[in-house]
């Protein structure tokens, strides 16, 4: 656990930069919620016993458009984040993502897909928070 | 942390997480709404996708690196920029570690700014996911680093080195 009290308690919070609580500055990647207006993902498992419990939600991100391709396994290939600013108590976010390259290798394993997807982290007012670089291999 | 005081080559901070439970993992899947069921199923990610057992999420991971630096830096740094590759799957049961060395230090401009390698280890000491850092530090007697922060264009030497 990080039991940073900028999370928690608000007189301590007051005395430093972030002057308020603050979530954690990665908070706005992992945070983001599925809409009550969308169908639960768990029902996937109700109908078919080998489904993964993503209803197929594993690859996608911030309403990007899906990449049409045959491969299966999804890896992380790994992750460049610059941080500005972490969002505060009461304030929204707005996630804004693009596909910054897709690439088809030869792996040693066979052909893979490399897919960069680059994600914008602003506050409802359009102050950035943080930019997250990700390299998503399916194979 | 006071600039002034880095050394290349130190330690400059770690984290114990201990032993990480499938509850830890439940406790974050759920958190994050992660439902895949590798991150809780034991029969499902052995038997049907193959797996030594339940993993634990790299989102996860992420934040704990993220904790790592942050920490390191505290209260006048700002960590900047993180960049990490993962290097090999962590299950239930595993002990993890996380470490940042000091690799460089300069100055630019009113700041200092330090590059930390920086690394996930199991309890084998084998490297889960690693990277590295770059933190931005008030000089001694220099203004604080500004908060939300602004890269300032001259900066733009400042980078990860070539390997990472």
């Amino acid at each position: 656990m990080d039991r940073d009290p900028v999370y928690f308690d608000d007189t301590h919070a007051a005395t430093t930069r972030f002057q308020s609580l603050v979530a954690p500055p990665l908070f706005p990647v992992h945070a983001f919620r599925t809409g009550a207006d969308l169908p639960d993902p768990l029902v996937s498992v109700q109908l078919d016993p080998n489904a993964d419990g993503t209803a197929g939600n594993d690859g996608m991100y911030f309403g990007l458009p899906p990449i049409e391709h045959p491969f299966k396994r999804l890896l992380n290939g790994g992750n460049e984040i610059e941080f500005y600013r972490c969002l505060a108590l009461g304030e929204r976010c707005v996630a804004r993502a693009r596909y910054a390259n897709v690439q088809l290798k030869e792996g040693r394993s066979g052909p893979m897909l490399m897919v960069d997807i680059e994600t914008e982290f602003r506050s409802e007012a359009g102050e950035l928070l943080l930019i997250n670089r990700q390299t998503l291999i399916w194979r | 942390m006071n600039f002034e005081a880095l050394r290349v080559g130190e330690r400059l901070h770690q984290i114990d997480k201990g032993v990480i439970t499938t509850a830890h993992i439940m406790r974050w899947s759920a958190a994050v709404e992660n439902f895949h069921r590798i991150h809780y199923d034991a029969p499902f990610a052995t038997q049907h996708d193959g797996l030594p057992g339940v993993l634990i999420n790299g989102s996860w991971k992420q934040h704990v690196l993220v904790q790592l630096v942050k920490d390191a830096l505290a209260p006048d740094g700002w960590l900047w920029r993180l960049k990490f590759r993962y290097r090999k799957m962590d299950i239930a049961g595993d002990s993890l570690r996380a470490v940042a060395d000091v690799i460089d230090k300069s100055e630019a401009g009113s700041y200092g700014f330090v590059t930390l390698r920086i690394a996930l280890l199991d309890q084998q000491d084998q490297i889960s996911t690693e990277g590295h850092a770059i933190g931005v530090l008030p000089l001694a007697g220099g203004p604080p680093v500004p908060y939300p922060f602004r890269p300032d264009p001259a900066w733009s030497h400042i980078r990860f080195p070539e390997s990472t």
